[in-house]
């Protein structure tokens, strides 16, 4: 079966004579006509082609049921040959305990065998049940290669059609309900979903007033920094110093708006703070060598009077009411989906977060494989950078003011239980995902809105603190060090 | 007659008296900081046409303040410097301090000496459970110390908020009470001073905790193979750290009638306070015992602090103040980090000049040869 469906792929031919087409099309009408003939040809050789995949699926289960069955007698009668053989033996051999021990090693290697010859049953069965319904796939595959070359045109045949047919060809959901890192990672995903129904249900009984503008707009704070700072978090560095950046930038943000009524220059130099803030982390990080955690846990201290200092002769209270709700909830959206595909890209699908992934696998490792942590310790604070300016902007647009006692002072440390509640783990390495990041920040949001729609605001912090631990114990069950950390 | 060898004369003869020497070294590089503190204290203070302290109630007030500087740098050091960041201190003393008076309310009056004596012990005590917990949970789930603590900050915090039944600030007791006066008098911080200073020489300079917590601070690995518990140190440093916050968050009640519950973290910030005393501690600690050097840190940061306050006429306000204070910290931690790096340069600059001083830079010799 596989041989012919093979060679219908590579043999044009065969491919015609397998969907019964005409090879002949002398011009571009005559290619058209032949593509429709061939379209029609193929719609009715798939539906006859299903019916022959479950007649030959059917089949394959009753020859699976069969060998079962033939390996479970062979079981039962070597099993019967083992007992008859031991139990011909007297009484003294019987109580000997070197031949008790060789009767149950011989009951258990049958067994054993017995286990495995079920198990590559089992995996013959699953590959020939891909191969029967890639049957399909390779049809569609041939038709596709058909008529490109029809057209004039080259084609590996590959189209949606095929990768459904594909898809549907491997997707065993047996197996993938099995797979344990699979349920592993979606944990945190849906712990959220579930605390989001809880939520609603809640608010359905305690008549709470759902507020999810309010559960979103505060997730995106968090969120948006968390993006960026898994760049950072995933080298098992912290970044102490976010929340008073925020802080700042979105400080300048405003007082440029202020002077210049000019949104697009605020927006700018947000983002452009943002970043310089990050690099000088950087270079005091990677240039003068200095402790990451302590010289950001500084660089709070240096912010936050830089923000005294900026904000002195407005008593640290700045307010531009005209910069209230500008671009609405549609911009927020925006701005956060294209970070986060912007950050999903750069850490997926570039050197940028392989790199990372490595140095917070194994710092020394990645340096002597020819990275260097320097180069790699801007990028990610410049990108964190990003993710400042940015929750700074979104903050100004939506409040038009800048308080310290705000939400962005206390989005730092936020942004830390955020990570490990989305299930991140605190030293980095593979194991980093900016999913972790999103799912984190409005996991935060929602358990607030969760106690205060049951009327028990005061036990939000307390619920959150333990979470927090249990989280964190459990992203890092593989990773713990057998000495104290 | 036996023949001794006249001593010889050299540009390397050391005076005979090294002894001296080394302690007159030591004193000059312990008091450096302090001097220098209280001189730019003096200075900024005269510039602006006041005293460095007005009164002699204002410098017990100044001394209060080293006094409680002091306790809240060690409580923070003592995990600190075996690279145990603990954020949750502030709240440990705040839970610690606000069971105590949930305990005594009612029962001992905060104007009778038994009243503050109980406050005082008790929360030391609560100071000393809470820290212990902290450090249970960190022992027990072996994560990095910064990331247990934060949860365990936001466990304290709520469990305050809990118990109170709301955050922000709380009244605790009346106002005038015995209380307020007992941090203001001489003869009690200079009592509390001495009594902290011994007690921390003895747990620190001469005890086996102390020896054992020397050897992990250096290398965690040694010590252990060498038979040192440190699961056992660990313990007895959330102890004592939870005790000395304890006592911390009591010098900082007794003064006022109310207390400040923070949640969301907001206690994280009595951590962040100390780390100047902290690093300049570390950078005099090789020139004297540990005790005495973070004193005089102490004393340098809050000499420099009260300085900067009084400068006010000079346009130095509070966040100018707070500023020069952080690029201080920075300044003195990139002195920490890189100063054998700085020395090394320092080293070459000085060879290359004496080089070209004796005509031997060799691009000079070079372009002569030409």
């Amino acid at each position: 079966m596989e041989n012919v469906l093979n060679n219908i792929i590579t043999d044009i031919d065969l491919a015609d004579a397998y969907l019964g087409a005409d090879t002949a099309c002398a011009d571009a009408v005559g290619a058209e006509n032949f593509s429709a003939k061939l379209k029609q040809l193929h719609k009715e050789k798939n539906v006859r082609l299903s019916a022959e995949i479950s007649e030959q699926l059917k089949e394959r289960k009753a020859r699976l049921k069969r060998d079962a069955e033939e390996l479970d007698a062979q079981l039962a009668s070597s099993l019967k040959a083992i007992e008859e053989k031991y139990s011909a033996l007297s009484v003294e051999e019987r109580a000997d305990k070197q031949r008790q021990k060789e009767y149950k090693d011989e009951v258990s290697g049958v067994k054993t065998v017995h286990l495995r010859s079920m198990r590559k049953l089992n995996n013959d069965y699953d590959q020939d049940v891909v191969t029967i319904k890639s049957q399909q796939a390779l049809l569609c595959q041939a038709k596709n290669k058909r008529i490109a070359q029809a057209k004039g045109r080259k084609s590996d045949g590959q189209s949606l059609a095929t990768v459904y047919y594909g898809v549907k060809a491997t997707f065993n959901p047996k197996k993938t309900l099995k797979n344990k890192n699979l349920w592993k990672s979606l944990t945190p995903l849906l712990v959220l979903v579930a605390l989001f129904v809880a939520y609603v249900i809640t608010c359905s009984i305690t008549g709470y007033n759902m507020n999810i503008d309010n559960i979103i707009i505060s997730g995106i704070y968090v969120a948006i920094v968390a993006v960026g700072a898994v760049f950072i978090y995933s080298q098992g560095a912290f970044d102490m110093s976010l929340g008073n950046a925020t802080l700042v930038c979105a400080a300048v943000g405003i007082m440029t708006y202020a002077s210049t009524g000019n949104i697009f220059l605020s927006f700018v130099l947000c983002v452009f703070l943002g970043i310089v803030l990050g690099v000088v982390n950087a270079i005091l990080a990677n240039c003068l060598r200095l402790p990451v955690m302590v010289m950001t846990l500084t660089m709070q201290s240096v912010l936050s009077a830089v923000y005294a200092n900026i904000t002195a002769d407005k008593g640290g209270y700045i307010e531009v009411t005209a910069m209230r709700g500008i671009g609405g909830m549609a911009v927020k959206w925006v701005i956060l989906i294209a970070f986060i595909v912007f950050c999903v890209v750069l850490f997926n699908y570039t050197k940028i977060g392989r790199r990372n992934k490595m140095i917070g696998a194994n710092a020394t490792c990645a340096r002597f494989s020819g990275i260097s942590l320097m180069k790699a310790g801007i990028i990610s604070f410049a990108v964190s950078g990003i993710g400042l300016g940015l929750c700074g902007f979104l903050y100004i647009t939506q409040m038009g003011s800048v308080n310290t006692g705000t939400a962005l002072t206390s989005v730092g440390l936020n942004v830390i239980i955020a990570i490990n509640l989305g299930g991140m783990p605190t030293s980095g390495g593979p194991k980093s995902r900016i999913a972790a990041a999103i799912i984190g920040g409005f996991f935060c949001t929602i358990l607030d809105e969760m106690f205060a729609a049951m009327g028990l605001d005061i036990y939000r912090y307390l619920a959150k603190g333990i979470i927090f631990l249990i989280a964190v114990c459990l992203t890092s069950l593989g990773d713990r060090p057998k000495r104290l950390a | 007659m036996n023949y001794t060898q006249p001593k010889q004369i050299t540009v390397n003869t050391r005076m005979p008296n090294r002894k001296l020497q080394r302690i007159a070294k030591n004193t000059g590089m312990t008091l450096i900081w302090p001097v220098i503190c209280l001189v730019v204290g003096f200075i900024l203070s005269a510039a602006s046409g006041k005293d460095l302290f007005q009164s002699v109630n204002n410098f017990w007030v100044f001394m209060s303040t080293v006094l409680t500087t002091f306790v809240a740098m060690w409580a923070l050091n003592t995990n600190l410097n075996s690279g145990r960041m603990d954020f949750s201190l502030g709240a440990t003393g705040i839970l610690a301090a606000l069971l105590s008076s949930k305990v005594l309310g009612g029962v001992v009056s905060f104007n009778t000496m038994t009243g503050v004596a109980s406050f005082f012990l008790l929360t030391v005590l609560f100071g000393m459970i809470i820290g212990l917990i902290g450090g249970i949970v960190y022992i027990l789930t072996r994560l990095p110390a910064i990331v247990t603590s934060l949860g365990m900050c936001l466990v304290f915090e709520g469990i305050a908020a809990v118990v109170e039944g709301k955050s922000g600030q709380i009244q605790y007791r009346p106002s005038g009470m015995l209380a307020a006066k007992f941090t203001s008098q001489p003869v009690n911080i200079i009592l509390i001073l001495v009594i902290i200073i011994f007690l921390m020489s003895l747990i620190i300079c001469y005890s086996r905790f102390g020896y054992n917590k020397n050897a992990l601070v250096y290398n965690q690995k040694i010590a252990c193979d060498t038979g040192i518990k440190e699961i056992t140190s660990c313990i007895v440093c959330y102890l004592l750290a939870g005790g000395l916050i304890g006592l911390y968050e009591v010098l900082q009640d007794l003064s006022s009638t109310y207390m400040t519950i923070n949640v969301d973290l907001g206690s994280a910030s009595t951590v962040f306070r100390n780390f100047l005393p902290i690093f300049i501690g570390s950078m005099m600690m090789r020139y004297s015992n540990q005790l005495i050097s973070s004193f005089f840190a102490c004393l340098a940061t809050t000499l420099l602090t009260r300085g900067l306050d009084n400068a006010g006429a000079l346009g130095i306000t509070s966040p100018i103040s707070s500023l020069i204070t952080s690029i201080m910290i920075l300044g003195v931690l990139t002195y920490m980090v890189d100063k054998q790096a700085f020395i090394n340069w320092v080293k070459m600059r000085r060879y290359v000049w004496k080089q070209k001083r004796l005509g031997l830079d060799k691009n000079k010799v070079k372009k002569e040869k030409r």
